[in-house]
């Protein structure tokens, strides 16, 4: 069956559908990351998205079941270049395409991706819809009008609190969109976690007793949640904090800062930053449309991570406190673990926290 | 880290000549290095024996130095200059043991000068089996279980511990020369003496066998500052057990997860960090399917994989690498393709590539054909698309091996089982029988088992078999298939093939339903970023973003893969093209398959095409640039035998016309051309068929020379003595009718004279005549070429000249042109002509300062030879340039190293100084010859050849060597009162002479043919025990007349080390 990636301005792609055959729209993003499509489709903060993978040959190791980054594929559809239909893996892998019936997900392939990736270059991130063809246009104009991002992280947030158990310290990961690699990345290091829902009161946090809290990375425009501010503010004011990604604007938004728009924002796995702590270059994973402007911060917080492309804030560390929020992923997954370390630095904060109310 | 400023003068090694294992990747590198050093205000200095390089122009580094790679000369051009600093890790092997050496002998200390980028621990420490072992031990990551042993005892000790199959691994050699895998004691006992002996240290690592895993490239790059990135991942389709650089490779690796690209990713990072290395680095890796890992071996030098990746992915390892060296860190260094970013951040491809090496078995047939770890490869060749298919398929009709498919070049009558045996055993053509395999249906599950080669390869393979079968059984679906069929990489002439059809026929309905290739950009960003590199790829996919580039175009076609007859000597011929061309304000757009060399360096053109050198895919780029016309006499044979089909589709070929070209290649017409103005050849006919063949020698009278006619590099060229000869010689012969002819002339012993001109067709410049030391019947290629000439008289030179001349106005030469002759007497014979650049045009260069492409291009484009350099023969430079062929004898076993007809040589050396003697010393040395005082030298003499062969022997006798000689020989030796050691013959009694040639009792051996040269003769044996034990055999008195020459005269005078600005009297240009 034949599909058509619309866009509002009228520009069209055409390709080949597969999975669920019907319209979806969204926020059309590119991520230019050679491996890790799985993760990427799983990962939440990709909910309301469109993610057209710049790789032309996709799935050609199958999907496998440690790779998901949560228990559901969160892009609202997969455009690729190539789907392997043939994935070899050890693990009995899945072809992606079974994968996105499963979850009832259109992907669109045989598209020329380049082109595409060439035109949202250029043109910002847009809205857009995958259409299979004969679709009604009226269907399809409606489902384009009706693209709403506001309310993302309440579809992607864990309805209830959950625990890892573990005998280290405690720590709350707040999930606007929570990918496993950051919980795995925190187990690992021996914590005990708790993963509460984006809306939690800070007495029902205060409740779980945490040596430290992580806000997550999420999707949507930070902007659009100021009511999620007040717990960041409760957050940042008592514990040791780690912001990753929606996390980390939320904390800029909380202090009193700013965001704005990228262009096409950043979605990929050979994002350079210097980590000013060190001077040191990292490659990192990237998936964000907006960024911290850090103006009105700066008497509070400087700047530790800076992206070498564009100079955007990566990373903001508080003068005095120990609060770290990072604007990349250090968990990875998919990407390089380069800055992997910041979760040891967060692990310290903890430990230390620990320590002090035991004693 | 700003660049350092007690850093102002920076030599640079190269690689030498050219043997399998050490290609032109290291010109690649070198000339990038040299470039990136000059941009930041270092002078270069720059030191290769190579003559056939663009480094070695003096336009490249500063001051350059044409000498021998000794650790003696090089100290003499370090005190003579004075560097800062040595980049050692640009030189390939070659490079890294000269920079050791230099360090070890204190020569670097005593001049204060600092070795630069990598450091030396850092190198010691990656390349001593031990020493590497131990840090990966203390990192923590595994690699295969191993010993280091300088014992056969040791060897058997291991064995008997860790139980067999293993591996050896000598130490300190190129492209894994004398390793393997071991299956038994026996097998130890043959292999691992050979082993240590190729060992410069005598240390051989046995392994355990990790056959069968994936094995996983990471080349990656770390500044001074400890930050560190991967340029490009590259999966081998052909797993561990075959040498990378004889393994099909892909780009980025297709079959890992993120998890698992992540790992190796970190594992190669933290392995370059704690070697602190400051430069490129390659890192081999094996991954096994359940996820466990080794690590294979560390590189911390740029490579043939660094050329390939840099290629990949448009980021420029070698010249990041020498940026680094002089202080800068990857954050300080602009992204050359994007401009707007640095070096610091890791290329993202949309795109896959695919490198196929490019065996010499076509020249030996009876080489060993089985790929293991001892690489046999000679070139390579890479093709990019956005399906793993395409790059395949653009790769194979790359090759030029006749395959314009995947498909088709398996004979149908062949055994499903015979066609799954050749599948399964790795060797050159593998890869088809693989794909016929699957075609007829073999399961990949079974023949993944079998060959251990990763499913998803083979499911590709197995689908385009799918398609390709389809059509053969429907050959009218082909018009409705068309889009996909060019998707995969289909060529329009195996669909044509197929479909019953003319090629010419699918083009245009190509053309008709708009299925024409768009043209893509390699960007390293993946399109994030605006780019400028000029640097595309074909796909068939919709949008073309190749921009219309203004002013006039002309193409230049490249030579493609480096193999024996057509070396790096094209490539650098065609970069001198472009750089011509872009003087003239023309666009030069460059057309090429090869990774390895400069002219795909995407700076040396205006635009490059990285696309397989057929008809069909430069038409396409012809129609996609519609440039004034296209040059063909740059790029060897490859772009000659495209001038045809180019000239029939309207394409002006701009320089000798068709007709010329035609004339000078077809026989016939050859032979008119001759005779019409009375130029002598050798008598000579054609011969279509066996019979006519026997007839022509009969009626020519034997020897003759016997040859097929439209080859390279004179495949399968013989001498051929008497009739029961020649009808061995067609017996084995394939090729033979009307469209193949073969060539049978009367072969005349004599002198031979070669010389390259430039012409307009009515005005001549000659810038020498060169004159080979062997006589006729050695290849021209695999002679020692002097230049001016000695021993032809100058009544003889001036018939050269009139005979270059004449035909340069027969032939309407346009451009450059090659001429052999022969000499006997002082009756000269034409032996061919080739209205092309040559493998001599380089070291001509060099050699006279000349610039004959630069001037070919003038004449090509303006019809008019300039006057710069006058006309006629030039006057011979006060210098004497020598030119030595190299070989790579050792890594081919099974190969003869007799020299003959039919040219084996791989790469060459220049030897310049003040006179003759000088000149040949510098050469031989270049080319790998040594013979300290007193060395011990072997001579087995045939009997038609003793006579001649006494005074050089009774010579060298009286320079102090020792003479050892079998039976025969030792008589006559005797008789003329030579003292010399008896050595006994095979067999006879132990230790015999294959004994004592293994054991490294000589330093050289002089072993003269008989001809017919029958494999199992005890000659032949001499001859492969030498080679392999890595020491030189003459198998020509010539030679070895050369040699005592140059020995003689390096008892009576000093050599002169100058550089070649000043033997030109070039002033150095800051």
């Amino acid at each position: 069956m034949r599909a058509t990636l619309i866009f509002r301005d009228g520009a069209r792609f055409a390709g080949r559908l597969m999975g669920a055959p019907k319209v979806v729209a969204g926020e059309v993003v590119f991520n230019t990351s050679m491996t890790g499509y799985q993760e990427i489709l799983t990962d939440p903060s990709y909910s309301g998205q469109l993610v057209v993978l710049t790789y032309p040959l996709i799935g050609n190791y199958g999907t496998l079941a440690e790779a998901s980054e949560s228990l559901f594929l969160w892009a609202e559809a997969l455009i690729a270049h190539r789907i392997s239909p043939t994935p070899s893996h050890s693990g009995d892998p899945w072809t992606v395409e079974r994968y996105l019936e499963a979850y009832a997900k259109p992907g669109l392939v045989e598209v020329d991706t380049r082109a595409l990736t060439r035109y949202l270059r250029q043109q910002g991130t847009q809205i857009a819809a995958v259409v299979p063809d004969g679709t009604p246009e009226a269907v399809w104009r409606q489902q384009l009008a009706e693209v709403d991002l506001k309310a993302s992280v309440y579809r992607v947030t864990t309805r209830q609190p959950f625990s890892v158990p573990g005998n280290g310290p405690r720590t709350v990961v707040v999930d606007y969109g929570a990918k496993n690699s950051i919980v795995k990345s925190l187990v690992d290091r021996g914590l005990q976690v708790t993963v509460v829902p984006a809306v939690t009161t800070p007495r029902a946090l205060d409740a779980i007793k945490p040596h430290g809290v992580v806000l997550s990375n999420g999707p949507g425009n930070p902007a659009d949640v100021p009511e999620l501010l007040p717990l960041v503010r409760h957050v940042l004011d008592r514990y040791p904090t780690f912001g990753i990604c929606l996390g980390h604007q939320l904390i800029g938004l909380a202090e009193g800062g700013t965001t704005y728009a990228l262009k096409f924002g950043h979605h990929g796995a050979n994002h350079p930053l210097r980590d000013e702590n060190t001077g040191r270059v990292l490659i990192t994973a990237q998936n964000h449309g907006y960024a911290v402007d850090p103006k009105t911060l700066l008497d509070r917080y400087r700047v530790r991570l800076v992206h070498l492309h564009d100079g955007t804030v990566e990373g903001l560390q508080h003068l005095k406190r120990p609060i770290l929020s990072v604007q990349h992923h250090p968990e990875a997954g998919p990407g390089p673990l380069d800055s992997v370390y910041l979760f040891d630095q967060f692990l310290e904060w903890v430990q230390e926290e620990a320590a002090h109310a035991e004693a | 880290m700003p660049k350092r400023k007690d850093i102002q003068k920076v030599l640079v090694i190269g690689s030498g000549p050219i043997v399998i294992g050490q290609a032109a990747e290291f010109d690649y590198a070198g000339s990038q290095a040299c470039r990136a050093l000059k941009e930041e205000g270092a002078r270069v200095v720059l030191v290769n024996s190579n003559p056939a390089t663009i480094m070695t122009d003096l336009s490249v580094a500063d001051t350059v130095y044409i000498e021998p790679m000794t650790v003696s000369f090089l100290a003499y051009v370090l005190g003579k200059e004075r560097p800062d600093g040595i980049i050692p890790t640009l030189g390939g092997q070659l490079g890294l043991n000269l920079a050791a050496e230099l360090a070890r002998t204190g020569i670097l200390t005593d001049l204060g000068i600092e070795i630069l980028g990598t450091p030396l621990s850092a190198i010691e420490q990656a390349e001593d089996r031990e020493a590497f072992r131990r840090l990966m031990v203390h990192l923590n990551h595994p690699i295969p279980g191993s010993q280091s042993v300088t014992a056969v005892e040791q060897g058997l000790a291991f064995a008997a511990q860790a139980g067999y199959p293993l591996i050896l691994r000598p130490a300190y050699t190129l492209g894994g020369s004398g390793g393997g895998f071991v299956a038994n004691d026996r097998e130890m006992l043959e292999r691992l003496p050979r082993a240590l002996a190729l060992s410069p240290i005598g240390q051989v690592l046995i392994e355990e066998s990790i056959a069968g895993w994936k094995e996983i490239e990471y080349e990656v790059i770390r500044d001074g500052r400890g930050n560190a990135i991967s340029v490009c991942n590259m999966e081998n389709v052909d797993p561990v057990g075959v040498h990378t650089g004889d393994s099909i490779v892909v780009a980025p690796s297709q079959t890992l997860s993120n998890q698992e690209y992540q790992k190796l990713r970190t594992v190669s990072l933290q392995i370059i960090d704690s070697l602190r290395v400051q430069g490129g680095c390659n890192v081999q890796l094996a991954l096994n399917r359940d996820g466990d890992y080794r690590v294979i071996e560390v590189n911390p030098r740029v490579s043939r994989s660094s050329a390939l990746a840099s290629k990949a992915t448009g980021y420029p390892i070698a010249r990041i690498a020498a940026k680094i060296a002089i202080g800068l860190s990857l954050d300080e260094i602009p992204n050359p393709v994007t401009e707007k970013t640095t070096a610091a951040f890791e290329p993202a491809l949309d795109y896959t590539v695919v490198k196929i090496p490019r065996w010499p078995f076509d020249k030996f047939p009876d080489a060993d054909r089985e790929l293991g770890t001892q690489m046999k490869a000679t070139g390579e060749v890479m093709a990019i698309d956005r399906t793993f298919t395409g790059a395949l398929q653009k790769a194979v009709r790359s090759l030029e091996i006749k395959q314009p498919s995947l498909f088709g070049a398996v004979p149908a009558q062949l055994s499903d089982n015979e066609v799954r045996q050749r599948a399964i055993k790795p060797t050159d053509d593998r890869l088809f029988y693989l794909a016929e395999y699957l075609r007829r249906g073999g399961e990949v599950g079974e023949l993944e088992q079998a060959t251990r080669i990763d499913a998803w390869f083979l499911h590709e393979i197995a689908r385009i078999a799918a398609m390709d079968s389809a059509l053969e059984r429907d050959p009218q679906s082909w018009r409705e298939n068309l889009r996909a069929l060019k998707e995969e990489g289909f060529a329009d002439d195996r669909i044509a093939a197929l479909a019953g059809v003319e090629p010419d026929q699918v083009a245009a309905a190509r053309r008709k339903t708009d299925v024409e290739p768009a043209y893509k950009m390699v960007d390293t960003c993946a399109g994030e970023f605006p780019a400028r590199t000029p640097y595309f790829y074909s796909t068939y996919d919709r949008e073309d973003e190749a921009l219309a580039l203004g002013g006039e175009r002309v193409i230049v076609l490249g030579s493609g893969p480096i193999r024996i007859g057509q070396g790096i000597e094209f490539d650098a011929a065609s970069v001198y093209a472009l750089k011509a061309l872009r003087a003239r304000k023309l666009q030069a757009i460059m057309i090429n398959s090869n990774p390895e060399t400069v002219s795909t360096d995407f700076n040396e053109s205006d635009r490059l095409y990285f696309e397989p050198l057929t008809l069909e895919d430069v038409l396409n780029v012809v129609a996609k640039e519609r440039p004034i016309g296209v040059m063909v006499q740059f790029g060897g044979q490859t772009a000659i035998n495209l001038a045809a089909g180019l000239d029939r589709h309207g394409v002006k070929i701009l320089g000798t016309s068709l007709a010329g070209l035609t004339a000078a290649e077809d026989r016939r017409s050859f032979d008119a051309v001759l005779e019409r103005h009375q130029l002598r050849r050798p008598p000579g006919m054609t011969a279509t068929t066996v019979g006519d063949a026997k007839r022509a020698a009969a009626a020519i009278g034997f020897p003759v020379l016997v040859r097929p006619s439209f080859v390279l590099g004179g495949r399968a060229m013989r001498i051929v003595d008497d009739g029961d000869q020649l009808e061995q010689y067609l017996d084995q012969l394939i090729e033979i009718g009307p469209d193949q002819p073969l060539l049978v002339d009367r072969y005349l012993n004599g002198l031979e004279l070669e010389v390259d001109a430039v012409s307009d067709g009515e005005r001549i410049l000659i810038p020498a005549v060169m004159e080979h030391v062997e006589r006729a019947g050695v290849h021209s290629g695999d002679s020692l070429a002097v230049l001016p000439p000695r021993r032809a008289s100058p009544a003889l030179i001036d018939e050269v000249v009139r005979y270059t001349e004449t035909l340069c106005r027969a032939l309407e030469v346009r451009g450059l042109i090659n001429v052999q002759f022969v000499a006997v007497g002082e009756s000269l014979y034409v032996i061919e002509a080739n209205p092309r650049s040559s493998r001599t045009v380089p070291f001509l260069i060099k050699a006279t300062g000349i610039p004959l492409v630069d001037l070919a291009i003038e004449a090509a484009l303006s019809g008019r030879l300039p006057d710069r350099y006058g006309y006629g023969l030039a006057s011979p430079p006060k210098h004497v340039a020598v030119k030595m062929p190299v070989f790579s004898f050792a890594k081919l076993g099974k190969v003869d190293a007799a020299l003959g007809p039919e040219m084996k040589s791989t790469g060459e050396a220049m030897g310049l100084d003040t006179d003759v003697a000088g000149a040949l010393y510098k050469a031989l040395l270049a080319g790998g010859f040594r013979l300290r005082a007193g060395g011990k030298v072997l001579a087995t003499i045939a009997d038609a050849d003793k006579e001649e062969a006494i005074p050089l022997l009774r010579a060298l006798e009286a320079m102090g060597y020792a003479l050892y000689a079998t039976e025969g020989t030792l008589a006559r030796l005797s008789l003329a009162g030579v003292p010399a050691t008896p050595v006994h013959r095979i067999g006879v009694r132990h230790p015999d002479i294959i004994d004592l040639i293994g054991q490294g009792t000589f330093d050289l051996v002089v072993d003269t043919i008989t001809r017919g040269g029958r494999q199992e003769s005890e000659g032949f044996l001499i001859r492969r025990t030498t080679v392999e034990r890595g020491i030189m055999c003459l198998t020509s008195l010539d030679t070895l007349r050369a040699a005592v020459t140059a020995l003689a005269g390096r008892h009576q005078k000093s050599v002169a080390v100058r550089s070649l600005n000043e033997w030109l009297n070039v002033d150095v240009v800051h």
